[in-house]
This record gives structure tokens, C-alpha cells and sequence, in this order.
């Protein structure tokens, strides 16, 4: 009989993870279903006319982005973790910071220079004639939205590299500095080589951002293919958005095959407690410049965006909008803070009770839960918005029922999207619990539950609630899938800076921006103690 | 009828179907201690595990005290066996204290119940006024005790110890080692222990199960297992061992040996003695042509000196020389083996 109940709770939470995993698949499911719609002329045109464009300008991105944040990001990983220097440890936390600034946030701070750019087209006018200036009118926007992408995503190699160097390839690196090679040598002949799974890592996540960004290319006027699926779905050519939706994601799953390929012929870069690397001592003129070099990006990325919000908050202070604002900020913490409990009960289901049951399947439906983080933004968009749509034509009940139906799917979107940043810090906790404390638990009377309850939750408690922290911040800060899916008039932080930035009012934005960037800054805490510990 | 009755058990890992077990059968009675020997890979681990509960066996039945505990349609789960364990690592919970750790199986206890247990538990093993300490602030030994509270709190009637002494050093391993087996007589809780350490297994058990990629090869008491190999392999393992192929000792005499006739060793499945490096002395070389080799290396041990000879035939023997007379490399000495072993008293 014991067994009989046993084999009966293990049953449901199957049918659980079944059921997560298929919500997480409901939006691609919904796109392919309507992409394979006859979609007539409209297709047609977007083919003649548009799709060109937006794959060159979306290729064109892409690499231009990630160029720049691995050109940021591997060497500054470097000198923090190889050379020691007055500041370094408070460099090595400050680097991080760019993370806490979204980068339509960073884009409502700068986008305002263009106008004070004016005076140096005119000179290009006068000097080169209209040609130039109609390029460097078309290049300009280009400079600022890839860079600003650059200056805010390169945090993501920072950090893979920084853990990387300091580590894994510590032993290796002394080893080559004993066999007499110098500092740009040992960089270039092994760590450089050693990091590479680090920097295609880190270098996936900002080509995976830079393809979600909505907020910043369409701030700049730039159109590559997540800008472009919004497009067609405000035009009603609700077939043509699921078609671009799925380019999109073709290109998105071709980077990441391309990370697990790489990553399964890693046959080196594991550490077995090799133990740290120590730092080379730097003189005073290589310390000035190393300090230098890992300050620029700094300031272009975090400072500058931040001083120039927080003048503008001093400026509008007495604005009317205080009161907006108060509820946009309702609003999002409401929707933040629900979806996060949904998020942790996922995860937990997902990740806690197979640990617990040991099953294959449950483990299967949490490889299909993680896959969400590497759906396209906009794919989850308009597949869950389609069933947003359905479901309000389908069912009527009036406005109360639309208004309920769209922000269910603003949650579903969320859960989706983000369940994988639920699992894999609760994931890489579980991992460093030794499976024979369960198994302790277990001979000495405890259930599977029991033991999942009175072992293993205590002792993951904190990246539990790490990961939690990830998830608040990343659905706060998230604008792409809340521009679309939003019921009527229901604003958030992050659509509120867009639209005010978009209307050209900076200023009146800088408030809820600075709040958005407090409110990242602290999501920073829990993210920085659990590379700490998971490094450890 | 004994406390714990294995029958044919077998089970195969389906990656590449290697089978862990095959048909392993043993039985225990009360009190006793028994030790599963082997190398790694050898199925032991697997074996205590299906025991704990851990594992369902593919083949087979365990019965503890008649009843039927693991077979392959499932049996009785871990937590309701009523066997206790102390893991390999001892898996002290690390977010409790001593005092929660020992106490964690006995929740249902009342409240004076549990404090006098704990007290009796903590006594025993002799870390009284150590039940507010975390696992992080207790010494390698004071770990293992602590995890034997823990698995003897419930009062179980059988222990199962996965490499309990593996984590500690040489020096405390040895006190660590008699103490358990003394707390458990005391107590006088049957055991079943998983070691690779043939000594660990000689010095506590009261019987020895010797595995081998998943089959028995020999069970028996330790003198048992030690003197009277079954088999080469169990030879080997407990420890050198030299094979002496009968056509080599034509001229050695019979009555001067003292050692049993052991299984066929060597490549062909020849016919010879098992002699251990102890169970050989060295002589001048006599004329009559007894066993002789010459000197190939001597290493130093402390109480003896291993001596290894070559021998005609390419043959290399061991022998453990306490005689005290020097032996040095390139001489040549006659082997002959130690005349009797005292009867037992």
C-alpha cells in the first residue's frame, strides 16, 4: 500500500512538470500554428521589400554588439583577475554595474546627444555635401545604439571570463609564466585559448539580448527583425509577425547549438582545485593605465547614463507625473512579485522533487522549461499574445474577462520567458548539496518529501532566493514582451520610460528610470554572492 | 533463521546493461558483524545500497527477520526498514546541529524521551557536551562518531557502513575503527560494512564477503579467508601472495611445508601452493637443490624487509625477512618455508 500512495504522488507531480512543460511550449506552438497560415500578399510585400533589411541590419547588430562587449569584456576580465593594483577589488565589483543598467534606460540617456550632434552635421553638410551627411545621418544612430548595447551587455563576458581566469586556468597560467612567458604572451598563448568556452558563454547571452532588444534599436530608428515582428503585428498581419518571429528564432537557435556544440568539445578548462592565480604587482604608470582602461567602459555604460538621469530628476522635480509613476510602479511590483511566486513553486516542482523522486521525466520537462530563456522575445510575444486573442474572441464576457485574459498572459509570457533563470541557480544549488544527505535523510525515517522538505530546501535556501531576486529584476526591467502583451492603458516602470523617452520627454522618464536602476542594483547583491559562492 | 537473508541478487546498470551484481547470496545473524571486501567496481557499494533501500535490485529477495525487504518489484521503501546507515562522507546534515543531527530520525520521540536518548547516544560514542556544535566544527573523527549516534538513534536492527573509515588518517583510523566495532557489540547491533581496505575488514568483521566484478568469490571468517583463499584473486587481495607451481618444488620437502594446498593458480591453471611473503624464510643455499633465487630488491618495512627473489623459471617471490641478518642485492639465497604454524591452544 505504501508503495501504492508513493507511486501515486510521483504520478502528479509528473503530470506537473508535463503541464509546465507544455505552457512553456504553448507559444511556439502557437506560432507555428499560425505561421503556416496562408498569409497573401502581405507576405509577399514584406519579402520584396522588408525582410532583406531586416536580417542584414539584424546580422549587422548582432556582430557589431558583440564585437564591442568582447573587446570590452575579455581583456578587462583580464587585468582584474592576472594584475593587482590600487583598486582593482573595487574595479572588479564596479564592473558589474553596467548590468543594473537596462539598455533602453541607458538609451533614454543618451538619446538626447544626437540633437546635440547637430552642429557636426551641419559641418559635414558644408564641408563633404549631402551625400556625407546623409551617411553619417544613417551611421550616427548605428554608433549609439551599438555601443550603448556594448557598454551595458559586455558585464555578461565579464563575468563568464572573470571566473574563467581567475580559476579554472590558474594552474596553467603560472605554469606558463614559470616557463618564462611575459604578460600579453601568457594572455594571448593560453588564457586567451582557455577562456574560449567562457567567451563563446558570455558572448552568447549578448548576441541572445541584443536580438530581444526592442527598446534601444527603436529609440535610434534602427529595424532589425524583433522591431520589425512588432511592426507587422500593430499593422494586423498577425501571419506575417509569426514568420518573422520564426526567422528569428532559427537565428537564435543556430547561436545557441553553436554555444552546446562548442561547449560539448571542451575537453579542457574544468578546474580540479587548482587553486588561484596570483597577481602580477603593477607599477604605477601600468596601474594608471589599467585602471584607465577598465574605467571607460564604466563610465560610458553606467556613470555618465546615471548623472545625467539624476540631473534630470533634480530638473523635474514638482513634476505631475508623480502620481503616474506611483502606479506604474504598483503595477510592476504586483506583476513582478506574482509572477516570481508562480516562478519559485516552477522551479521547485521542476528542479526539488525530481532531485527527489530521481525521475527521467520530470527531468526532461525541465530541459523543455529552459529552453524558454532561449525563445526570441518577440516569439513569445505574438504566440501568447495569438492566444490572447483567441481566447477573448472565443470565450466572451465583456471587457472585465479581455482585461483579465491579457494580463494571465502577460504572466504566462513571463513564466515562460524567465522559468529557466528560476531553475538554474536552484539547479547549481542542488548540485553542490551531495546527493547522500538525502539518502541520509531517507534511512533515517524521512520521506522523499520529507527529506526534500527538512534537507534540501534548508540548504539551497539561498540560491533559492537568489534566483528569485534574478526573476523580480528581470521582469521588472523586462519592456519587449510587457509592450506587447499589456492590456489598454496599464503602464509599468519600463513601458513608461519607453513611452516618455519615445515622446521625446527625457526628462520626465529620469525618475522612473533611476528607480528602475536602483531597483537592478539591488537585484545585483544576490547575483554577485552566488557567482561567489557557486566560484567557490 | 538468520537476521538477514540475501538471495541471488543481481542487478545491471542499463548504460551499456554491465551488470553491478550477479546472483550475490550471503546471510548474517544477529549481532554480527560483516564486511563486503573488494575493489572498486566490485558491486559492494551497489550492494549496501540496494540493502539501504537506495537501489531495487533486478533479481532476488533481501529479507531482514523473515520479511521480505527489497526484491524487484520494489519492497519496502528506505525510510520504512528500519535500517540505519553511515555514509561514506558520514553526510552530517550541515545546516544542523550535533544535537539535530543525531535527533533527526527520532522526530516522533517525545520531548524528555529525546534528550535522554541523545544524552546515552552522545556518551557512547564519547562526545558528551558536543550537541550544540555544527558539522563544520568537528574534527574528522568527531564526524564519524557523530553519524554513528545518528544512524544507532532509531535503534535499528541492522547498520549498514558505506567505507566508514575511508576519510579519516591512518593514525585515527585505527582508534576510530576499534572503537565502532566496540560500540557495536556494545549496543549489540548487527552490521554490514562496505570496505576496500582489506585490514579495516580482518580487524572488525566476524565474516568476510569477498566480491568480484559482481560475484561472491569467498565468504568466511577472517582467518578463514586469509589462510584458506578461495580463489587466486582473494589471495592476492588480502595482501602479496606467492604462487609456487608444484613442478618448481620437486625437491622441496613435503613435510616441511606448512601451508594448505591453495586453488590453481598462474596462467595455465597449474597446481601449486599459495604461500604468504611471512610464511617463508631464507636459508644458505644448500647443495641438495631446494627453492632458491637470487636477490633482485630489497625494500625496508620497518619490522622486516621485503625481499624479492628471482627465481628458475622467471618466477619473482616475496619474502618478509625478520631474521635480521643482512640480505643484500645480487646474493643468492635458498627459500624454504616456515616450519610450522603454532597450533591453536
Amino acid at each position: 500500500m505504501e508503495i501504492k500512495s508513493r507511486l501515486f504522488s510521483g504520478f502528479l507531480f509528473k503530470l506537473l512538470a508535463a503541464g509546465l512543460a507544455l505552457a512553456v511550449l504553448i507559444p511556439l506552438g502557437v506560432v507555428f500554428l499560425r505561421a503556416s497560415q496562408p498569409a497573401g500578399e502581405a507576405w509577399a510585400a514584406i519579402v520584396e521589400y522588408r525582410l532583406w533589411g531586416y536580417i542584414w541590419q539584424t546580422l549587422l547588430l548582432v556582430s557589431l554588439v558583440t564585437v564591442i562587449a568582447l573587446a570590452v569584456g575579455v581583456p578587462t576580465a583580464w587585468v582584474i583577475s592576472a594584475y593587482d593594483f590600487r583598486g582593482r577589488a573595487l574595479l572588479d565589483w564596479l564592473l558589474l554595474l553596467p548590468m543594473a543598467m537596462p539598455g533602453f534606460v541607458a538609451a533614454a540617456a543618451y538619446v538626447d546627444l544626437i540633437g546635440a550632434l547637430t552642429p557636426f552635421f551641419i559641418w559635414v553638410r558644408q564641408e563633404w555635401g549631402i551625400d556625407a551627411f546623409l551617411r553619417v545621418q544613417l551611421i550616427v544612430p548605428w554608433i549609439f545604439a551599438t555601443g550603448i548595447l556594448g557598454m551595458t551587455l559586455f558585464p555578461y563576458v565579464y563575468l563568464s571570463c572573470r571566473a574563467i581566469f581567475a580559476r579554472q586556468s590558474a594552474g596553467a597560467i603560472e605554469a606558463a609564466r614559470l616557463l618564462g612567458e611575459g604578460g600579453a604572451g601568457v594572455f594571448f598563448r593560453v588564457a586567451l585559448p582557455m577562456a574560449r568556452p567562457a567567451i563563446v558563454a558570455g558572448g552568447s547571452l549578448v548576441v541572445m539580448e541584443t536580438m530581444n532588444d526592442y527598446g534601444v534599436v527603436s529609440l535610434f530608428g534602427l529595424m532589425p527583425l524583433t522591431p520589425g515582428v512588432f511592426r507587422a503585428w500593430g499593422e494586423g498581419e498577425v501571419v506575417v509577425a509569426m514568420r518573422l518571429a520564426l526567422f528569428l528564432m532559427i537565428f537564435l537557435s543556430a547561436v545557441l547549438v553553436a554555444e552546446r556544440w562548442q561547449r560539448g568539445r571542451r575537453g579542457f578548462g574544468d578546474s580540479n582545485g587548482e587553486g588561484k592565480l596570483g597577481r602580477t604587482r603593477l607599477g604605477r604608470g601600468k596601474s594608471l593605465l589599467a585602471v584607465t582602461f577598465c574605467t571607460i567602459p564604466l563610465i560610458l555604460g553606467f556613470f555618465l547614463p546615471v548623472w545625467r538621469l539624476l540631473r534630470w530628476c533634480w530638473d523635474s522635480r514638482g513634476s505631475a507625473e508623480l502620481a503616474g509613476h506611483s502606479q506604474a510602479a504598483w503595477n510592476s511590483f504586483a506583476l513582478a512579485g506574482g509572477t516570481v511566486c508562480l516562478l519559485l513553486c516552477g522551479a521547485v516542482a521542476l528542479v526539488a522533487v525530481q532531485r527527489a523522486y530521481g525521475s527521467r521525466s520530470i527531468l526532461v520537462a525541465q530541459k523543455i522549461c529552459l529552453l524558454g530563456y532561449g525563445l526570441p522575445s518577440a516569439l513569445v510575444a505574438v504566440g501568447v499574445g495569438a492566444l490572447v486573442v483567441f481566447l477573448a474572441e472565443n470565450f466572451p464576457g465583456g471587457g472585465m474577462l479581455a482585461l483579465s485574459a491579457s494580463v494571465f498572459g502577460l504572466v504566462l509570457a513571463y513564466f515562460v520567458r524567465f522559468l529557466a533563470v528560476a531553475i538554474q541557480p536552484l539547479a547549481a544549488g542542488y548540485d553542490r548539496v551531495p546527493g547522500c544527505l538525502r539518502e541520509a535523510a531517507r534511512t533515517l525515517g524521512s520521506g522523499r518529501l520529507g527529506a526534500m522538505w527538512r534537507v534540501d530546501l534548508p540548504l539551497v535556501r539561498t540560491t533559492l532566493l537568489a534566483g528569485a531576486t534574478l526573476c523580480f529584476v528581470d521582469i521588472f526591467k523586462e519592456l519587449t514582451l510587457t509592450l506587447v502583451l499589456r492590456p489598454f492603458d496599464f503602464e509599468t516602470l519600463a513601458t513608461r520610460i519607453y513611452r516618455f523617452t519615445d515622446e521625446g520627454r527625457v526628462a520626465d522618464a529620469a525618475v522612473p528610470a533611476m528607480a528602475l536602476v536602483v531597483l537592478c542594483l539591488i537585484g545585483l547583491f544576490p547575483l554577485s554572492t552566488l557567482m561567489k559562492r557557486l566560484e567557490r | 533463521m538468520s537476521l538477514l537473508e540475501v538471495n541471488g541478487i543481481s542487478k545491471i546498470y542499463r548504460r551499456g546493461d554491465t551488470a553491478a551484481l550477479v546472483g550475490v547470496s550471503f546471510c548474517l545473524e544477529e549481532k554480527h558483524i560483516l564486511a563486503l571486501v573488494g575493489a572498486s567496481g566490485s558491486g559492494k557499494t551497489t550492494m549496501l545500497r540496494i540493502l539501504a533501500g537506495l537501489e531495487v535490485p533486478d533479481a532476488g529477495e533481501v529479507r531482514l527477520d523473515g520479511r521480505v525487504i527489497a526484491r524487484a518489484s520494489g519492497g519496502v521503501a528506505a525510510e520504512q526498514r528500519g535500517i540505519g546507515m553511515v555514509f561514506q562522507n558520514h553526510a552530517l546534515f550541515p545546516h544542523l546541529t550535533v544535537e539535530k543531527n543525531v535527533l533527526f530520525g527520532v522526530r516522533k520521540l517525545a520531548k524528555p524521551a529525546q534528550s535522554r536518548l541523545l544524552a546515552e547516544l552522545l556518551e557512547l560514542v564519547g562526545l558528551p557536551g558536543m550537541a550544540q556544535r555544527y558539522p563544520h566544527e568537528l574534527s574528522g573523527g568527531e564526524r564519524q562518531r557523530v553519524a554513528l549516534a545518528r544512524a544507532l538513534a532509531p535503534g535499528p536492527q541492522l547498520l549498514l557502513l558505506d567505507e566508514p573509515f575511508s576519510s579519516l588518517d591512518m593514525r585515527l583510523k585505527q582508534s576510530v575503527r576499534d572503537e565502532t566495532r566496540d560500540i557495536l557489540r556494545a549496543r549489540g547491533t548487527a552490521a554490514v560494512f562496505v570496505t576496500h581496505d582489506t585490514e579495516d575488514s580482518l580487524a572488525v568483521a566476524d565474516r568476510i564477503v569477498v566480491m568480484q566484478e559482481g560475484r561472491v568469490q569467498q565468504i568466511g571468517a577472517p582467518q578463514e579467508v586469509y589462510h584458506a583463499p578461495a580463489s587466486p584473486y582473494v589471495a592476492r587481495f588480502f595482501g602479496s601472495c606467492n604462487f609456487l607451481p608444484f613442478q618448481l618444488l620437486g625437491s622441496l620437502e613435503r613435510a616441511r611445508v606448512s601451508c594448505r594446498v591453495g586453488p590453481p593458480g598462474g596462467a595455465s591453471g597449474e597446481r601449486g601452493l599459495w604461500v604468504r611473503p611471512e610464511h617463508l624464510l631464507l636459508e644458505k643455499p644448500t647443495a641438495a637443490g631446494g627453492l632458491s633465487g637470487e636477490v633482485e630488491r630489497v625494500c625496508f618495512a620497518g619490522s622486516s624487509q621485503r625481499v624479492f627473489l628471482k627465481c628458475a623459471g622467471d618466477l619473482l617471490i616475496e619474502v618478509s625477512h625478520t631474521q635480521g641478518f643482512p640480505v643484500e642485492k645480487g646474493q643468492v639465497w635458498g627459500i624454504i618455508p616456515v616450519r610450522r604454524l603454532p597450533e591453536q591452544p
